[in-house]
């Protein structure tokens, strides 16, 4: 029989095939369904402009970063759930030398594929409307990507939870108001008074508040800005250690 | 080396034992049908030996290697179709059995020479660009078997392969089952069909309650029935020369002269009235897997 390899060289191209398949192909075939990931934080940034005008549009827009992580988080989390229960397809690649680790990264890569539309969308308006030095951008980029990571690593082990495809939808849901929606993401931390300390609890806010004193458009301590990477660090590493967990495959 | 090689294996689901001691073993280069009725614990075996589920007892190697202890070494030397699996559908064939075999590490060459001869092998060839989810039915499983059997795979699972294909698509497949063991690779399916397990297994399994409880080829399992015919009576039948299965009782005679009043049907003996015969537990297992 001829050899198959399932090194490290193969494990990439696995991520970027599943990246592909997953992320870059649905967006090509039906462009309408991602740009419907898009209706809600572009609603939530026109309300904001028109309620408050300049400062509006910027949290808009700081939220509308936050907002295309935390979906490509609850995407994750149902396309995870999808393939395992409904297609078999993840038991299909159990059967090939892809590893669990590659097969939980390439989804997660193919979801920002996948709302790289909005990503991109924002992205364009922050720049344009909040001009940031180099060092500043390179925090917002950073807090990002560790947001993206926790987002993703805890989507892929909720995912696993489920034994049942339809209650995904209401969980997303939930998920999207819990960590979105009630945390100050749209708002500034200090709302709370002085149940500032909550902003720490979900990695969406803390990715906010590190966002928001970057652009200047709130005024956090430097105490309270240590905390949120501090809180986003800790999401990671939780995350991290949560997947290793589940990314073996083998039920028990 | 055996293939697939199986001693005592064990599983639980809380305090149901569904495998109880299985064992098998498969040579290189034959077509393995396991068959037995619903619940019987077909799938949990193939989960098992696929890497997918932990057994809680006994030993399993699957091309020479330990499916607990050495389970990558396995997954790179098997493929599977689960049961009940579905392929992506807004991919087109071409594109669902292309990533695949990159999943796979096929070199990018070989892959696509591999999907071409594949999709052709399995006549879909002319629908490699159509959208999956206008395909039917029968043409989607197809794709299924197009991915794995384009594979290098040593040993293949497919968990019911051939259900809701129509006769001329399962003789396709039931070919490119054939060529590809033809290539000394080994095929272990389970079906329903039991005349498919007679047409193109080497080697039966019937699995019954979570014990295999008979193997052979499916040639030394029909001869060893006795008589030529096998009537079928309604179960009500007063006899003692026939045996009861469900509704109805069956009788082996050597000759159509011995048909009594009030038959049901009369056919030659086949592996079916075998499995019908050697089966205790119809219908007492009526969860679905
Ligand atoms: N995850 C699970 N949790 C609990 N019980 C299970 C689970 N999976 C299977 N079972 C039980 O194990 C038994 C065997 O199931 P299995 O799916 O292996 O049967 P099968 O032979 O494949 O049946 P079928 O022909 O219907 O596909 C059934 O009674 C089923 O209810
Ligand atoms: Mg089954």
């Amino acid at each position: 029989m001829r050899r198959v390899k399932g090194g490290l060289g193969h494990q990439l191209r696995a991520i970027l095939v599943l990246a592909w398949l997953n992320g870059l192909l649905p967006i090509i075939r039906s462009p309408l369904w991602t740009i419907s990931t898009l209706t809600m934080p572009i609603s939530l940034l026109v309300l904001l402009t028109i309620l408050y005008k300049n400062v509006g549009l910027v949290m808009g827009i700081v939220g509308g970063l936050i907002w295309s992580m935390l979906s490509s988080g609850t995407a994750l989390i149902g396309d995870a759930a999808y393939y395992r229960l409904e297609l078999k397809f993840q038991q299909m690649i159990v059967a090939t030398p892809t590893n669990p680790l590659a097969y939980t990264v390439g989804l997660a890569l193919s979801e920002v594929v996948f709302t790289l539309p909005g990503i991109v969308l924002f992205a364009v308006l922050f720049t344009v409307i909040t001009p940031v030095d180099q060092w500043e951008a390179l925090r917002v980029t950073l807090s990002l990507v560790l947001l993206w990571y926790s987002v993703s690593a805890l989507a892929f082990y909720s995912s696993t939870l489920f034994t049942y495809i339809r209650y995904i939808w209401a969980v997303a849901s939930l998920l999207t108001l819990v960590l979105g929606i009630l945390p100050p993401v749209y708002y500034p931390a200090i709302y709370l008074g002085r149940m500032w300390w909550l902003a720490y609890l979900v990695p969406t806010s803390s990715s906010a508040l590190i966002i928001q004193d970057a652009v200047g458009v709130v005024h956090y301590s430097p105490l309270q800005v240590n905390l949120a990477y501090l809180s986003e660090v800790t999401w990671c590493l939780l995350g991290t250690v949560l997947v290793m967990r589940v990314a073996r495959w083998r039920s028990s | 080396m055996q293939a697939i090689l199986v001693r005592g294996l064990r599983r639980s689901f809380g305090d149901k034992e569904v495998l109880r001691g299985i064992d098998l073993e498969i040579d290189y280069g034959k077509i393995a049908a396991l068959l037995g009725p619903n619940g019987a614990g077909k799938t949990t075996l193939i989960r098992i030996l696929t890497t997918e589920l932990m057994p809680h007892g006994g030993e399993a190697y699957v091309a020479g290697y330990d499916v607990v202890r050495q389970a990558g070494e396995v997954r790179r030397r098997i493929a599977v179709i689960p049961q009940d699996a579905r392929p992506i559908t807004y991919m087109t064939p071409y594109e669902f059995v292309y990533s695949y075999l990159l999943l796979r590490g096929l070199p990018r060459i070989d892959a696509r020479r591999a999907v071409k001869d594949s999709l052709e092998e399995l006549g879909l060839w002319d629908v490699r660009k159509t959208p999956i989810y206008q395909l039917s039915g029968g043409m989607m499983r197809r794709v299924l078997v197009a991915a794995v059997l384009a594979s290098n795979a040593e040993v293949i699972f497919l968990d019911e392969p051939t259900v809701g294909l129509d006769a001329v698509s399962r003789r396709v497949v039931w070919n490119s089952l054939r060529r590809y063991s033809s290539s000394g690779a080994t095929i272990f399916l389970t079906t329903h069909y039991i005349d498919e397990a007679e047409l193109i297994s080497d080697v039966v399994f019937l699995i019954d309650n979570g014990l295999i409880v008979a193997r052979g080829s499916p040639r030394e399992l029909v001869e060893s029935l006795p008589g030529k015919y096998v009537v079928e009576y309604p179960a009500t039948i007063n006899s003692d020369s026939c045996i009861r299965v469900g509704d109805s009782c069956l009788a082996f005679v050597e000759s159509l002269n011995e048909i009594r009043e009030g038959a049901l049907r009369v056919s030659p003996k086949s592996l079916e009235h075998y499995v019908l015969i050697t089966i205790k537990s119809w219908g007492e297992n009526y969860e679905e897997g």
